[in-house]
């Protein structure tokens, strides 16, 4: 019995004509095989890339039948249809706008007309920085005039970027009819389906959207959306069972807007450029009409990306349209928000105090900080759909973590053309990939230092290594300047407690001799230059105290630090030297990560926002993220040291030494981490370093 | 059951490679072998006819021959042609050891005669393959 080909499962040519030729040498019809110009080897060449093609095209193809392997968008959708998920259509810009008309006297003489007539379809003109946009309005807007002053005023009519289009079918049920609308860029959520019994006829249904089978009869009036191939949405309408059917010689009209999706946003400066009646009939001039932008154009954005698709398809099929669990409520508000950038829902009971029978959701937008109060109710409301009965639903604002990380990187500069500031941006690069990549899950509910160290090392195939601490920062918010206020900031993280390595143990003998609590600079109520001098005389500066010349004197900048035993203290530097103007401003529980700041009296900030950054140095390198907590990666710094050059030895981590890691740079400031320099504000683009 | 592999000495020294007409065998009706100094002639032939990139995942295999004849003919072409074939042979038919290439234009014809002399390694004679090269 001979050889046969055993190599079945290899995907490379060379492996599968090797296999080929090693049957043959089992063989003694033909011995030219090994030699390249034999037509034996031609032959080989072709029986191999024929099984190359065919083992590719097998793998390709199965590969495609999976949700989680396939690559080419339509089989991703169709894959996802069977869970019941239909992509998110690319979503025309909104903007507000207020036109005002002013008419001219009847035909009588003496009235103005009653009222006046803008038409669905009418157009707008936008301009954004680079370019100028359609917008239309997608209902009819009618106006009475003010018989005084012959004005008309259309106030905050909402405007939709693209062109008002419209497509009909006329139902023909002797064969397989398929409703597409012929446009890829179609805005599925202002579409609007008419269905009238002929098409002369003056009524007319409106047919709404349908994503699930509870409560439709036979006579309900809906239709399924689905996406078909070439990005395109097909229609499909009730089967006489779930829904209604439609019957042979309806008439079918859609409206529809094709949208350039989030091109437009910001777009701002509106002209109206279409035709404005009055209740006589007359048109007005143009130069008869006012238009003011009341909201710039937002909230358009571009369609479902494959890979949303994949994330979002099967996360969806696991709530069923309930929200039970806190992960049911982040992907049905990613539904109902598209706009979000991150999402994050938790029940009360995990807060400190435990508050049962609420669930936050904690959603950052793709623009912005914050989410509007408007949104935030109309997100609450449409939640209560898929709400279990007697859960209330909070909408708030995401506390963010600022994580700032500072590595040192050793790399081999013999092996690689990169120098080290090019190689620094390209560690930066990976940072901030690593960072977009993560916005979505907050990292999993814990952010490794080991992970992040893991991205950097693959930066680069000459780097051998690094050392990376990672900091964290938040934002002091709730005061107002002049008054006195308390505010704690919970880091959710132990903090390295000073006291531990402060010779004596905890409560030793011994002063801590760093500081693991810093703030930014800011001027405090009280705190003047006439006081300073007159403290660095004595060598005492009274607590709390006030200078009796306060008015006419100049405040001093002072930040914030923990003393290393778990009090805050009011601090600056005069001639070099740090003085203590106040040593009890605020405690710090180490243990916990919380650090409570106040009573305290700030009178301004440099930058003027009612906000001051405050960094701890968190101990180990695992961070939790806790509840309703959104961390981003922000300036990192990014060291690079050529070990063929300079062989500096960095401490993973060293207190006493000041010339290591993380440390002020050998001065004799007692320091952990830098003061920050500037307040903490979330990331507006992907690419934020 | 294990394989049976025939020892060395039971396999024939010669070469044995299909015949590049594959026309069948009257009697047997399967298609023909060539062997010996034909496989080897056959072989220079196709190397040399061959062009680079031609075959699959194996940019090195074959020559550039077939390029140059679209190029002008003079005597710089035709020198580029017989080191073209020299050196493809050198180096991809281990078998032969080439001892000359001619290279004659028919300039009526719109043809060039090419003469590959070789002997084959372990053999003394010197061998002759004529062929025509054309525009294809």
């Amino acid at each position: 019995m001979s050889a046969i080909p055993s190599e079945v499962t290899s995907l490379d040519f060379f492996e599968i004509k090797e296999s080929i030729r090693s049957y043959l040498r089992t063989r003694s019809e033909f011995t030219d095989y090994d030699f390249e110009g034999s037509a034996a080897s031609y032959l080989l060449d072709i029986l191999a890339y024929n099984t190359y093609y065919t083992a590719f095209n097998a793998n390709m193809a199965l590969n495609e039948a999976f949700l989680e392997t396939a690559t080419v968008r339509d089989n991703i959708v169709k894959i996802a249809k069977q869970l019941n998920y239909t992509p998110r259509s690319i979503k025309a810009a909104m903007a507000e706008v207020t036109v005002n008309v002013q008419t001219n006297i009847g035909s009588d003489g003496l009235t103005f007309p009653d009222f006046v007539n803008i038409r669905k379809g009418d157009s707008f003109v936008a301009e954004t920085v680079n370019e100028n946009y359609i917008f239309t309005l997608l209902t009819q807007q009618t106006a009475s005039v003010d018989q005084q002053t012959g004005i008309a005023s259309f106030k905050c009519i909402p405007v939709y970027q693209g062109n008002l289009l419209t497509y009909s079918f006329t139902v023909n049920n002797t064969k397989t009819q398929n409703y597409v609308i012929p446009s890829e860029d179609v805005d599925t959520e202002r579409m609007i389906v008419y269905v009238s019994p002929s098409i002369q006829s003056s009524e007319i249904d409106i047919y709404n959207r349908a994503t699930s089978a509870v409560a439709l009869d036979s006579n309900s009036r809906i239709y399924f959306l689905e996406e078909v191939d070439d990005l395109r949405y097909r229609l499909v309408f009730g089967d006489g069972v779930l829904g209604r059917r439609l019957i042979d010689g309806e008439f079918v009209k859609i409206d529809y807007v094709r949208t350039t999706g989030e091109e437009a946003n910001g777009s701002r400066d509106f002209t109206f450029i279409g035709t404005a009646t009055d209740s006589q009939g007359r048109v007005i001039a143009s130069s008869q009409i006012e238009t003011i932008t009341v909201r710039t154009a937002g909230d358009g954005t571009p369609r479902e990306t494959p890979l949303s698709i994949k994330y979002n398809a099967p996360r969806l099929y696991t709530t069923q349209n309930r929200a039970v669990t806190e992960l049911d409520y982040e992907n049905i508000v990613r539904q109902l928000y598209p706009q979000a950038k991150s999402v994050v829902a938790y029940g009360g009971e995990r807060l400190n105090p435990p508050i049962y029978g609420k669930v936050y959701i904690a959603v950052r937008p793709q623009t912005g900080s914050a989410l509007n109060e408007t949104t935030k109710t109309k997100l609450k409301n449409q939640l209560k759909a898929y709400a279990v009965a007697s859960i209330g639903v909070e909408v708030i604002d995401p506390k963010v973590f600022y994580v700032l990380p500072k590595t040192y990187v050793y790399y081999n500069g013999n092996n690689t053309n990169l120098n080290s500031n090019d190689l620094a941006t390209k560690i930066l690069k990976n940072i901030d990939n690593y960072n977009s990549q993560n916005t979505s899950n907050r990292y999993g509910g814990r952010i490794e230092a080991s992970k992040l160290g893991a991205v950097i090392d693959n930066s680069d195939p000459s780097i051998s290594g690094n050392t990376t601490q990672v900091a964290l920062g938040q934002n002091l918010t709730d005061f107002n300047f002049g008054q006195v206020f308390n505010q704690c900031l919970d880091f959710g993280n132990a903090l390295y407690n000073p006291d531990d390595y402060s010779g004596g143990g905890n409560g030793g003998s011994c002063l801590p001799s760093f500081s693991v609590v810093k703030s930014g600079t800011f001027y405090a109520t009280g705190y003047t230059e006439d006081l300073v001098a007159a403290g660095v005389t004595s060598g005492l500066i009274q607590t709390p105290a006030f200078s009796s010349l306060e008015q006419t004197q100049t405040l001093v900048p002072v930040n914030l630090r923990d003393d290393g035993k778990g009090r805050m203290i009011l601090v600056t530097v005069r001639d070099e030297q740090e003085v203590i103007l106040n040593n009890n401003v605020g405690t710090v529980d180490y243990t916990n990560g919380i650090v409570c700041v106040g009573p305290l009296n700030i009178a301004l900030t440099p930058d003027d926002t009612q906000r001051v950054p405050v960094v701890v140095y968190p101990a180990g390198g695992s961070l939790n993220v806790p509840p309703g907590t959104d961390p981003t990666i922000l300036n990192p710094q990014v060291n690079p040291i050529d070990f063929t050059v300079s062989d500096i030895t960095i401490p993973s981590f060293d207190p006493n030494n000041f010339n290591g890691f993380n440390f002020g740079g050998g001065t004799s400031l007692i320091n952990i981490i830098d003061y920050p320099t500037d307040t903490f504000q979330y990331p507006e683009l992907d690419e934020c370093f | 059951m294990p394989y049976k592999f025939k020892s060395d000495k039971n396999i024939s020294r010669g070469y044995r490679d299909f015949n590049m007409t594959f026309n069948a065998n009257p009697n047997s009706r399967d298609f023909g072998a060539v062997k010996n100094d034909n496989a080897i002639k056959q072989s220079v032939m196709n190397l040399v006819k061959t062009a680079v990139g031609e075959r699959p995942f194996q940019n090195n295999v074959g020559s550039r021959v077939t390029a140059l004849l679209f190029e002008p003919y003079d005597v710089f072409t035709g020198e580029a042609i017989k080191d073209e074939i020299y050196s493809t042979l050198n180096k991809l038919e281990p078998r032969i050891s080439v001892k000359g290439v001619d290279v004659r234009d028919g300039y009526d014809t719109n043809e060039i005669e090419v003469t590959v002399r070789y002997s084959i390694i372990g053999e003394q004679i010197v061998k002759e393959v004529d062929f025509v090269l054309e525009k294809a």
